[in-house]
């Protein structure tokens, strides 16, 4: 049966065209995972069937859910339907909850507002329904507050409120991006128990195609307001017959060109030595003793010349810390950090100016990682501040354009403000940042995790050719494993603050010997065509 | 993560759509315009007494009027100007420049020793009543236009560093304030290079409104006899002469109270417009 | 909870002593002696000395402070130079004037902000947003002794609804007291009421961009119960901030408008005190504004802690 029908939709808004012709069904009981890249329109697509569009919008085509033309509904009969019989949840975890009413209060609302059930018959399906996401009472009582809570567990917060009624249709956009591989599997596998147990459709949005083969029967590839293909898992995943399907599925899995290049065991540029690191806590009273929360625990490692080496764990395990620890943004607690043999900060002693220039960083974000009033020219050149020996202008402007050239951007940009370039340009700008002081190692932390797809395999392909020309070493930092698999050499797994276990990439990747490496390895989804097939014979 | 750029319309449409600026820039222009003018020219001399000419309504001869003294009204409300708007201005310059160092020091340095006194030395400015303060002040020193000054500048000092220091916090976390620290660059040298030129537009815009509050303390502080002395006519001590009269002769609490509105008024439209357009936030909202 | 409000609280002490000190030192520094001031110019100055020793001036500072310090504690805020009563007297004839006027004043405020703010805040951008948000602008630019006299003028000249200045006191009952009390309470609260309606919308807009606003939706509710539900509460942290800093700002207005109103209360006294170096009087004024101040900017501590979940469980 046909639950929900979409036909010939056209939006627009503030007369800019969003959506261009958009028709597609779901399946009572069935997932349709909508996948495509940011500006591609699924989320408003998603907004579009719940009707809560921003100001300025003008929509035509139809849109028929269970029956009733969505068109035809007044706002207070489209609010009956909403959190009823379709319910939403968000990407960001972290605010999609109100901060000041409890989770019982939040789950009740939505009964209350839809049933007229008394507050104490509302609190306890709402009770129930939290066991049901897996929040037990014991450690979840309704009276908890959000802001304590992780966002995997504020995630199963928004999932009770939106199955509360069991709806018939369930739109999850991005539900599970902002959190951990290992969350994001608890959070796909939640999702797949209750489609089944209470026969609800999924409509899941998310940028990544693995997911979609993993979870969806059916599939929607969105490119810039329009579908490019759509129909069964099965049938587009085994014909790509659209050339973007097959452009989206190779970026996913890409992986570098490298040159296999001989590491020399004596050349390290990189050295940690039982490095620590503490945080403050806050105090509990007033004059209690001052607690400290050990955040990087003991840890050493070392980086030869022209190696690539991954730092990869859930959140909260240090590897941020550990990461501003090596570049002596925070102060070591104990142990040694040394950059080509010489100590570049111990306890309570920081680098010298000079030896700044050995090591520079790319860092998540490409929209907060420049200073928005200086000019590229400007802001690539701000590392020569670490270099000893004083230039003049001109050898400057040859090195930022020499800089901005190899990272394959104009010479010319050099003049421009860093709000005329794309997400993806930034990126590339952040590079040649990093670059231009021909450091021995980089830091990436999280450097392509912002990125789409297409934009993140170019520059996967950037910084491997970089690393061979330049013999650069990186610490790749990053929650994404299929990506640090792609480009590593070394990886290195970080649990509560210690390495659990390391090793060439392939070896940990295909034999993980620590219990946390193979949960890791285990909650990976999985773009494997094959499993796509097996699934289909089963079903 | 959008592979596209947003465009922005050019600064001049924005303010061309800016109504409220407009008139505010306006208005405030009028009003520094006739101090200005009263440098060089008045239509009469502001001081000058003439008993037969007093508590005249206004005419050709006298655009505002003339009070009980036969002062003509419109020169005193032009040398008023003067003071109002220097004693205003200087008092958000002290603020600036000694509440913005102050703040953006108490950022770099956050959660320290030094954070946290300057932050409670801010709290405890703010714990006095401010006319209160200003009281105080002129009773220890006299009365006065510097004293005034002084007065309304303390105030200005926690409002700049509480401003620039909670501005500074949010840019401290920025990515490319720690890229610039990667780079070796001393707090001092990112709060000056990176950090004051971001905060620039909140400042300008907390700037105006501080002004046009500068401008009603003033009169506050003038109309209760501690601001500048006579014979230098302010607006606000205009107006204590105007109370006892306020029955027979209304214009003269009328013509200083609506010039100190619409200085205030155009000064706070400017404010606010200045803010719409500085704010890339909002510019990309509106376009 | 316990220990936020214990944190909260010695800190409220540390800034009373430190104003304290303040207060005192100010003080000290006025130039005049208070012992010739109050036997006039052509005094004896043995018997100037004399006095001098019996107000207890010729003590170190220390000594001194520390004697008005404990005096305090006690009530007592020593005898006034010029009326020859105990200061703590004159306070409390005073007081019974100026604080229900300011607290007169603040309730109007909050009544004319809240629903203003909320109303133009719901309705962005309509005419009736609009419309509000003039009128907040230009009650933001009157200067609250001028619209005093511009009442006056019209209330009390010419329509003769209310006496131009004066207090029968609140031995003639309550309602001839605060009829006395209004025309005042609406000079000092309009211009605040103005301000406060313009943080209250744009608080609430902030808030009603949330997340959690979108999720309220979503889940069923409709414009104005995702308002009432969820904005509100969240919109009002900041507001609190402003009505605290409000009481603040009408005290002080307060010592204005209370000459204009010929009111007899603490702002006068503090003036007769200054033109007549009445110094243990402005002293004992200040102190005690100062403390009414602080201690109801610890009461908003107090309410933020009741609006604010993560405050109270102290995990900021």
């Amino acid at each position: 049966m046909t639950l929900l029908k979409v036909h010939n939709l056209d939006l627009s808004i503030a007369q800019n065209p969003i959506l261009k012709d958009i028709s597609f069904e779901i399946e009572a009981g069935r997932i349709l995972g909508v996948v495509g890249e940011s500006g591609s329109g699924k989320s408003i697509t998603a907004l579009s069937i719940l009707q809560l569009l921003p100001n300025g919008t003008t929509w035509s085509g139809q849109i028929v859910f269970d029956g009733q033309d969505i068109q035809s509904l007044s706002e207070h009969e489209l609010c009956g339907l909403r959190g009823n019989d379709i319910s939403m949840i968000f990407q960001e975890p972290m605010t999609a909850l109100n901060p000041v009413k409890t989770i019982g209060d939040q789950v009740s609302e939505s009964i209350r507002i839809h049933t007229g059930k008394s507050r104490a018959e509302a609190d306890q399906l709402a009770r129930e329904t939290l066991n049901r996401v897996e929040l037990p009472e014991s450690e979840f009582p309704l009276s908890r507050y959000p802001h304590d809570l992780s966002g995997g567990q504020r995630q199963r917060v928004m999932i009770a409120m939106a199955i509360a009624l069991q709806p018939k249709l369930l739109i999850a956009d991005e539900p599970t991006t902002a959190l951990d591989v290992t969350t994001q599997a608890e959070i796909l596998d939640l999702l797949q128990k209750l489609v089944k147990e209470d026969d609800l459709s999924l409509m899941l949005i998310t940028h990544d195609l693995a997911v979609v083969a993993q979870m969806a029967d059916d599939v929607l590839v969105m490119k810039d307001g329009e579908i490019v293909e759509q129909g069964s898992s099965f049938d587009v995943f085994t014909n790509m017959e659209h050339p973007y399907t097959r452009q989206l599925f190779s970026a996913s899995n890409h992986v570098p060109q490298r040159e296999a290049n001989q590491k020399n065991a004596n050349d390290v540029v990189l050295s940690v030595e039982h490095v620590s690191c503490d945080y403050k806590l806050p105090k509990e009273r007033l004059f209690s003793k001052q607690q400290y929360f050990r955040a990087v625990k003991d840890v050493s490692f070392k980086i030869h010349r022209g190696e690539n080496i991954g730092l990869v764990g859930g959140s909260g395990c240090g590897k941020s810390t550990l990461s501003r620890a090596i570049l002596a943004l925070k102060s070591l607690d104990e142990g040694n950090v040394l950059i080509n043999g010489e100590t570049f900060s111990s306890k309570g002693k920081g680098p010298e100016i000079s030896q700044r220039a050995a090591t520079q960083i790319v860092f998540q974000d490409p929209y907060s990682s420049f200073n928005p009033r200086h000019k590229v020219g400007r802001l690539i050149s701000e590392p020569f501040y670490a270099k000893s020996e004083e230039l003049n202008e001109d050898q400057i402007d040859t090195a930022v354009k020499e800089a901005l050239v190899s990272v394959g951007l104009n010479a010319a940009d050099s003049d421009k403000y860093i709000h005329e370039f794309s997400g993806g340009q930034r990126q590339r700008i952040a590079i040649a940042r990093a670059l231009i002081v021909k450091p021995s190692l980089i830091v990436l932390d999280e450097a392509v995790s912002a990125l789409d797809v297409s934009i993140r395999a170019q520059v996967l392909d950037l910084l491997a050719e970089l690393s061979d020309r330049f013999d650069l070493s990186y610490l790749f930092i990053s929650h994404d494993l299929s990506v640090v698999r792609s480009i590593t050499d070394r990886v290195l797994v970080m649990e509560r603050g210690r390495i659990v276990e390391t090793g060439p990439t392939q070896d940990v990747f295909e034999n993980p010997q620590h219990a946390y490496t193979k949960s890791l390895i285990k909650a990976i989804p999985k773009l494997d065509i094959d499993e796509i097939r097996a699934k289909e014979k089963i079903t | 993560m959008s592979e596209q750029t947003v465009s922005q319309p050019s600064t001049m449409k924005l303010v061309l759509r800016s109504n409220g600026f407009i008139i505010g820039a306006f208005l405030t222009a009028i009003f520094v315009l006739a101090a200005l003018i009263s440098f060089i020219w008045t239509p009469y001399d502001a001081a000058q007494i003439s008993i037969v000419n007093k508590l005249k309504t206004p005419s050709m001869a006298h655009w505002l009027g003339t009070d009980h003294f036969g002062r003509d009204m419109l020169s005193m409300i032009m040398v008023g100007a003067r003071v109002s708007m220097a004693v205003a201005f200087v008092a958000v310059g002290v603020g600036i420049f000694v509440g913005v160092p102050l703040g953006l020091y108490a950022a770099s340095k956050r959660g320290g020793l030094i954070d946290e006194i300057i932050m409670r030395g801010n709290d405890l400015i703010f714990a006095f009543p401010s006319l209160l303060l200003a009281i105080m002040i002129t009773a220890v020193f006299g009365p006065g236009a510097v004293n005034a000054i002084i007065a309304i500048g303390i105030f200005n000092i926690p409002v700049f560093a509480r401003l620039s220091r909670g501005a500074a916090l949010s840019l401290w976390q920025r990515e490319y304030i720690l890229a610039a620290q990667v780079c070796g660059k001393s707090k001092a040298r990112i709060s000056f290079e990176h950090i004051l030129p971001n905060i620039a537009n909140l400042l300008i815009v907390q700037g105006t409104i501080q002004f046009s509050l500068g401008i009603l303390a003033e009169a506050g502080l003038a109309y209760v006899g501690l601001g500048a002395q006579p014979p230098l006519p302010s607006w606000g001590r205009m107006l204590n002469d105007a109370q006892t009269l306020i029955s027979i002769a209304p214009h003269l609490a009328l013509v200083p109270g609506l010039t100190i509105v619409l200085t205030v008024l155009g000064l706070n439209l400017m404010g606010d417009g200045l803010r719409d357009l500085l704010d890339p936030k909002l510019r990309r909202v509106k376009s | 909870m316990l220990g936020y409000i214990s944190k909260r609280l010695i800190s409220l002490t540390a800034s009373l002593i430190v104003a304290s000190i303040l207060i005192f030192i100010v003080i000290e520094i006025i130039p005049g002696d208070p012992a010739a001031f109050m036997l006039g110019i052509n005094a004896d100055p043995d018997a100037v000395e004399a006095l001098r020793e019996q107000l207890g001036l010729n003590a170190s500072l220390a000594t001194r402070y520390f004697s008005w310090v404990t005096g305090l504690l006690q009530g007592e805020f020593g005898i006034s130079y010029t009326y020859r009563v105990p200061v703590s007297e004159l306070i409390a004839d005073r007081i019974v004037i100026s604080l229900p006027l300011t607290f007169y004043a603040l309730v109007l405020s909050t009544l004319i902000a809240f629903p203003a703010g909320i109303y133009a805040a719901s309705k962005r951008n309509s005419f009736g947003d609009v419309s509000v948000m003039g009128f907040t602008q230009l009650g933001v630019a009157i200067p609250n002794f001028w619209f005093a006299m511009l009442l006056v003028l019209v209330f009390s000249i010419n329509l003769r609804w209310f006496s131009a200045g004066g207090f029968p006191g609140w031995d003639q009952g309550f309602f001839p007291a605060m009829k006395a009390l209004t025309l005042p309470a609406i000079a000092l609260a309009l211009p605040q009421a103005s301000i406060l309606a313009r943080v209250m919308r744009s608080s609430l807009l902030d808030t009603l961009s949330e997340d959690y606003i979108r999720t309220a939706r979503a889940k069923g509710l409709n414009r104005k119960q995702a308002l009432w539900r969820h904005a509100l509460r969240n919109a009002l942290i900041p507001v609190l901030t402003i009505i605290g800093l409000q009481f603040s700002f009408l005290l002080a207005g307060g010592i204005i408008i209370e000459n204009v109103f010929y009111l007899p209360g603490l702002g006068r006294l503090v003036f007769q005190g200054i033109t007549q170096r009445d110094l243990i009087v402005v002293r004992s004024v200040v102190i005690l504004l100062v403390f009414a101040v602080i201690a109801v900017t610890f009461l908003v501590d107090i309410a933020y802690a009741i609006a604010d979940p993560r405050l109270r469980e102290g995990s900021r």
